[in-house]
C-alpha cells in the first residue's frame, strides 16, 4: 500500500483520497486485496479513535456547560411573597430590640465604670493632699495648713519645668538644624557662585 | 457587566439607611436558620461593616487590582468566622432579594444580572483566596488560657497556649475570641517574641463598656478556651538599620515594643535601646517591674516612664512624647511608637519636631485594615 501517514500513523482525509494500490499479483485482476484490508483496518481504527474522542469532548462540554450554567444558577432568586415580608419585618424589628438591650447594658457598664474611675481618682487625691499635710504637719509643726495646695503648685511647677525642658530641646534640635543650613549655605555660597560675586570673609 | 449601573442602583439603595441590611439580614437568617449562630446578638455593628463592605466593593469595581487584593484579604479574614463555600450562595440569595426589594420597580431584568454576575465574581475570587489560604493555615488557632494576672484594676496580663503553631513577626497582632464571649472578635498585639513553647502573651487594657477586654482582663483564667485568627499588622523591627532605638509606649501599647525589644535582646551586638513608657496615672504602669528588669539584664537598654495625670508622681511628669523630647534630640535614632491613636499622632509629630526623617519613625499604620484594626491600646473601639 502507498500511502503517507503521519509518525503516529494515522491517516487523514486527503491521504485517503490520495490512496494507490499496486496492481494484483499476476493471475489475479483489480488491486491486492491485502493491501486494501491493510487500508480499510487503519481507517477503521481511526474512525472508532474520532469516535472516541468525539464522546468524550461532548461529554466534557456538557459538564463545561452544565458548571457554567450551575454557577450562574446556583444563586436562587427569591421570590418574596407578602408572608416572608411580615416574617422579615417582626424579625428585624425583634433584632432591633436585641441592638437597643445590649446598647443600653453597654452604655450604662461604660457610664458606671466611667464614674467609678472619676472618684476614685478623686478620693487617690484627696488621700494623698491629706497624707501631704499630714507629713508637713509632723515635720514643721508650726506651717499653715495649705500644704495640699503647696502640693499641687509645686507639681504644678515641676511640670511647668518638663515644658521648659522640651523647649529647650525643640530650640536646640532648631539651633543645630539652622547650623548646619549656614553651613551648607556657606560651602554652596562659596563654590557656587561665580568668582567675582564671593564675598570676602 | 454595568460598572456604572452597579454604582448608581447601590446609591440609591444606600440612601435607605440602615434599613437595607437589617432586612438583608432578616431575609438571611429566615431562609437559614442555622446562620444566626454564627453572629453576635446584637447586629448593629455587623450591619455598619456589611454596608461598608458592599460599598467598597462597589466603589472599586472598575478598579480590578484594589478589589482583587481587599477581597483576597476579605476571603481569608471570613475563614475564622467558620464561613464556607456554601453560605456564599445563601448570602448572593439573600443580597439580590433585598436589592430588589429596595430598588422596587427599578429592578430590571439587565440590572439583576449585573448584580448577579457581580457578586459570583466576588464570591468565587473570596472563596478561591480562602482556598489558597487552606493550603497555610488553619481557619482559626484554637487556644488555651495557661496564664493570668491582674496586674491593676485596668489592665491584665494573659499567657495563651495556642494548639498548633503559630508563626508571626514581633509586633504583630492577632484577633482573639474567648468562650466568656462569643462571636465578638477583637485584635491585641503579641507581647513576646516566639518562645520554644509557642505560648503568647497579652496585655488586655480594659475598655469602659467594651464587649470583650473586660472579660477578658478580668475574668479570664487558666483553662478557658480561645480562638486567636491570623497575624497581622505591619509595626515590625527595621532589621536593616544600624541605628539605635528610641521606643514609645503608651499604656498597652507597651505590648508590640516588649515582643520587638525581645527580638532585639537575640542580636549579637544590639543597638542602644532607650524606652519610654507612659500613662495617665502611676497604677498604670503596669509592667514597671518586668521592665526594670529587663533594664537591670541589658546594658543597652534604658527605661524612663512618664506619667501625665498624676501630681504625686515621683518621676517623670507629661505625656510620653513630652519626656522622649526632654532626653532628645534623636534624630540619629530609629522611633518606635504605639499607643492610642491620640499618643500616636502627637509622638509622632514631636519626633518630626524634633528632626527625625519621617523614614525612621515606625508606628502601626491603622489604615491597613480600615477601621478593623488598630494597636494594643484602646482594642475595643477596633473591629
Amino acid at each position: 500500500m502507498i500511502i503517507a501517514t503521519d509518525g503516529q500513523n494515522r491517516i487523514t482525509p486527503e491521504e485517503v483520497g490520495a490512496a494507490v494500490f499496486p496492481p494484483a499479483r499476476l493471475g489475479r485482476r483489480g488491486v491486492d486485496e491485502q493491501n486494501v484490508r491493510e487500508f480499510l483496518s487503519i481507517v477503521q481504527d481511526e474512525m472508532l479513535r474520532l469516535h472516541a474522542e468525539r464522546t468524550s469532548l461532548i461529554e466534557e462540554l456538557q459538564r463545561l456547560r452544565s458548571l457554567l450554567l450551575g454557577k450562574e444558577d446556583e444563586i436562587p432568586t427569591y421570590t418574596i411573597g407578602d408572608a416572608h415580608r411580615q416574617a422579615v419585618r417582626l424579625l428585624s424589628s425583634a433584632q432591633q430590640t436585641a441592638d437597643r438591650t445590649v446598647d443600653d447594658a453597654q452604655v450604662y457598664s461604660r457610664d458606671i465604670a466611667e464614674e467609678a474611675r472619676r472618684r476614685g481618682d478623686e478620693i487617690m487625691l484627696q488621700a494623698r493632699n491629706r497624707a501631704m499635710v499630714q507629713q508637713a504637719d509632723t515635720q514643721v509643726p508650726a506651717r499653715p495648713a495649705d500644704d495640699g495646695e503647696r502640693a499641687l503648685l509645686e507639681a504644678e511647677l515641676s511640670r511647668l519645668r518638663t515644658y521648659s525642658e522640651v523647649c529647650r530641646t525643640h530650640l536646640r534640635t532648631y539651633l543645630a538644624a539652622l547650623a548646619s543650613s549656614v553651613e551648607e549655605w556657606e560651602r554652596a555660597d562659596s563654590s557656587t557662585l561665580p568668582p567675582g560675586m564671593t564675598r570676602s570673609r | 457587566m454595568s460598572g456604572e449601573r452597579l454604582k448608581e442602583s447601590f446609591e440609591y439603595v444606600a440612601r435607605q439607611g440602615d434599613l437595607v441590611p437589617l432586612f438583608f439580614y432578616s431575609d438571611l437568617f429566615l431562609r437559614n436558620p442555622e446562620l444566626r449562630e454564627m453572629f453576635p446578638v446584637s447586629m448593629a455593628q455587623q450591619r455598619d461593616r456589611f454596608f461598608d463592605a458592599l460599598g467598597r466593593i462597589v466603589a472599586d469595581v472598575d478598579n480590578h487590582p484594589r478589589l482583587t487584593t481587599y477581597l483576597h484579604q476579605l476571603g481569608r479574614d471570613h475563614r475564622k468566622f467558620g464561613v464556607v463555600e456554601e453560605h456564599y450562595t445563601a448570602l448572593g440569595a439573600s443580597l439580590l432579594a433585598t436589592l430588589a426589594h429596595f430598588c422596587g420597580s427599578a429592578w430590571t431584568a439587565d440590572l439583576a444580572a449585573d448584580w448577579r454576575a457581580a457578586f459570583g465574581l466576588v464570591s468565587r475570587i473570596m472563596i478561591k483566596a480562602a482556598t489558597i489560604d487552606e493550603g497555610h493555615h488553619p481557619a482559626w488557632w484554637d487556644a488555651t488560657v495557661v496564664g493570668h494576672e491582674t496586674r491593676s484594676t485596668n489592665v491584665g496580663v494573659i499567657r495563651v497556649a495556642p494548639e498548633q503553631r503559630l508563626d508571626y513577626v514581633p509586633g504583630q497582632s492577632v484577633s482573639i475570641e474567648s468562650e466568656l464571649r462569643p462571636r465578638i472578635w477583637r485584635y491585641y498585639s503579641i507581647a513576646n517574641a516566639s518562645r520554644e513553647d509557642g505560648t503568647l502573651d497579652f496585655h488586655i487594657k480594659v475598655v469602659d463598656g467594651g464587649a470583650l477586654s473586660g472579660a477578658l482582663a478580668r475574668r479570664a483564667r487558666a483553662g478557658q478556651r480561645l480562638r486567636l485568627g491570623a497575624p497581622v499588622g505591619t509595626l515590625s523591627l527595621d532589621e536593616n538599620s544600624d541605628r539605635d532605638i528610641v521606643m514609645l509606649a503608651g499604656s498597652t501599647g507597651l505590648a508590640p515594643l516588649k515582643a520587638i525589644l525581645e527580638q532585639i535582646s537575640w542580636r549579637a551586638t544590639p543597638p542602644r535601646v532607650h524606652l519610654f513608657f507612659g500613662a495617665r496615672t502611676s497604677y498604670d504602669l503596669y509592667d514597671l517591674a518586668g521592665l526594670d528588669k529587663l533594664a537591670a539584664q541589658y546594658d543597652w537598654l534604658a527605661v524612663t516612664s512618664a506619667v501625665s495625670d498624676d501630681p504625686y508622681f515621683p518621676g517623670q511628669r507629661g505625656t510620653v512624647a513630652e519626656v522622649a523630647a526632654k532626653y532628645g534630640p534623636w534624630t540619629d535614632r530609629d522611633a518606635y511608637i504605639c499607643g492610642s491613636p491620640r499618643m500616636v499622632s502627637v509622638s509622632v509629630s514631636q519626633m518630626r519636631m524634633l528632626g527625625m526623617p519621617a523614614q525612621q519613625i515606625h508606628f502601626e499604620n491603622y489604615d491597613w485594615r480600615e477601621r478593623r484594626t488598630s494597636v494594643g491600646v484602646s482594642n475595643d473601639n477596633r473591629y
